[in-house]
């Protein structure tokens, strides 16, 4: 479930972009610092990316650079930058989270009547953690405050949630999405989220594009 | 309404916001401060953040133990910063300037000397002093006049040019890097490991263990290369 990586030599030669225009992309914060992960090869350091979250970015990119300046393509491209707003009836209709997920969300948040793009991502993930069958409502529940936790500690939700279980006893953990971590033999990972993925994937159906 | 403030003598203050900061004796700001312009002839220590909205001038001393973040920026004399330094237009070090984490700008100046703990980003940067980045240097257009030694861990960039400056200072002029990648490379007195580019030209005084060209390299005069491979 990790992601995976590509060189950045393939990324160059799949996509036929040139280094100056990756590294103006990268100053621009068109590209996430995190998805810049270096590894020791036998050549030496080399740069990796997450495989489908760069080429996705980069055709996004390449396809609306010519229309809009860098600075605002950042800011849309950016979680905290995307301007929308949906009810929940509206999220249930668009498949992004089941009535069950919602009634926690709103349990949560009894205010919330209509949610900005950062609630529906908690939302959604609170929907995925139910639908795979492996987390508890309770736990499901407790992702709600850890998915805001996290958010304010990692940038951009470049962050992986995993439900680390242990006799029976769940708990959360917010980590790096390719940072390397070992948990106890006797422990296991119920659910893994990719917040950054499920950003992408969310963005795709709010804005109505395929 | 912000006013304006002036130190000539030894002044020790809590920070704040001015309209145009002038130090020409000695002022220790305890705080963060805040002005629209902001020129040190003397001395200056800024315990927090300092954030000017049109230019800062240094031209005695300064010391920042925040970040700062200005319009322009330009260092005649001596300069410590503990944090960043986040430019809009120019910055312009014909002194010495050093920057414990980041240096952003739209242009970078180096005529003096720069030392930078973390990486320099702009879109044109234009050495013709020396140059220590313990990071990576992103600029579209990075252009050196060698004077002693620069040494950057990374450069990524559109095109680069180094060439050796006349009047060198007492070391050999050079540029030491571990990886240059850029579109148009075409260098000169560069030790590298490796350099990867479109067009790669390497002159005298080079010393690059690996390079890796997709369209064409070239090698002149005393460059010595380990090994070139097209990819």
């Amino acid at each position: 479930m990790e992601d995976e990586l590509i060189s950045k030599k393939e990324l160059l030669d799949i996509t036929g972009i040139s280094y100056g225009q990756l590294y103006r992309w990268k100053r621009k914060k068109l590209i996430p610092e995190e998805w810049f992960i270096r590894k020791s090869t036998f050549t030496g350091q080399e740069t990796f990316f997450p495989r489908d979250k760069i080429l996705s970015r980069i055709e996004q990119i390449k396809q609306w650079k010519e229309d809009v300046p860098l600075d605002e393509l950042a800011k849309r491209l950016s979680p905290d930058g995307i301007d929308v707003e949906r009810t929940g009836a509206d999220l249930v209709r668009l498949g992004i989270a089941s009535p069950p997920a919602l009634r926690l969300y709103e349990e949560a948040h009894p205010r919330a009547r209509v949610l900005a793009f950062r609630e529906i991502v908690c939302a959604h993930l609170v929907h995925e953690a139910i639908a795979s069958g492996q987390v508890s409502l309770d736990e499901a529940r407790q992702l709600i405050p850890m998915f805001e936790h996290s958010v304010t500690m990692f940038r951009d939700m470049q962050v992986r949630l995993d439900l680390v279980r242990k006799l029976g006893v769940g708990i959360w953990l917010a980590r790096a999405p390719n940072a390397e971590v070992v948990i106890d033999p006797q422990a296991n990972v119920a659910f893994s989220a990719d917040v950054a993925s499920a950003v992408e994937q969310l963005k795709l159906k709010l804005m109505g594009r395929t | 309404m912000a006013e304006d403030l002036e130190v000539s003598g030894r002044a020790t203050l809590g920070g704040g916001a001015y309209r145009k900061v002038e130090v020409n004796g000695t002022a220790k700001m305890q705080g963060d401060v805040s002005c629209e312009r902001c020129e040190v002839n003397g001395s200056a220590h800024v315990g927090g953040r300092m954030d000017v909205t049109e230019k800062f001038e240094v031209n005695g001393r300064v010391t920042v133990n925040g970040s700062i973040r200005a319009g322009a920026f330009e260092v005649n004399g001596l300069c410590d910063v503990a944090g960043e330094c986040e430019i809009d237009d120019e910055a312009e070090i014909a002194g010495m300037a050093k920057i414990g984490r980041g240096l952003k700008a739209g242009r970078v100046h180096v005529g003096g000397r720069a030392r930078v703990g973390g990486p320099i980003e702009a879109d044109r940067i234009c050495v013709t002093g020396s140059v220590e980045c313990r990071a990576l240097m992103n600029a579209d257009e990075i252009e050196f006049e060698l004077m002693g030694k620069s040494r950057v861990r990374e450069i990524g960039c559109t095109t680069i040019t180094t060439r050796v400056g006349k009047g060198g200072w007492f070391s050999k002029p050079r540029l030491e890097v571990e990886v240059i990648e850029g579109d148009r490379i075409e260098v000169e007195a560069v030790l590298a490991r490796r350099i990867r580019g479109d067009v790669v030209v390497l002159g005298d005084g080079c010393e690059v263990d690996r390079v890796e060209y997709r369209t064409a390299f070239e090698r002149r005069g005393s460059a010595v290369v380990g090994e070139s491979v097209q990819l």
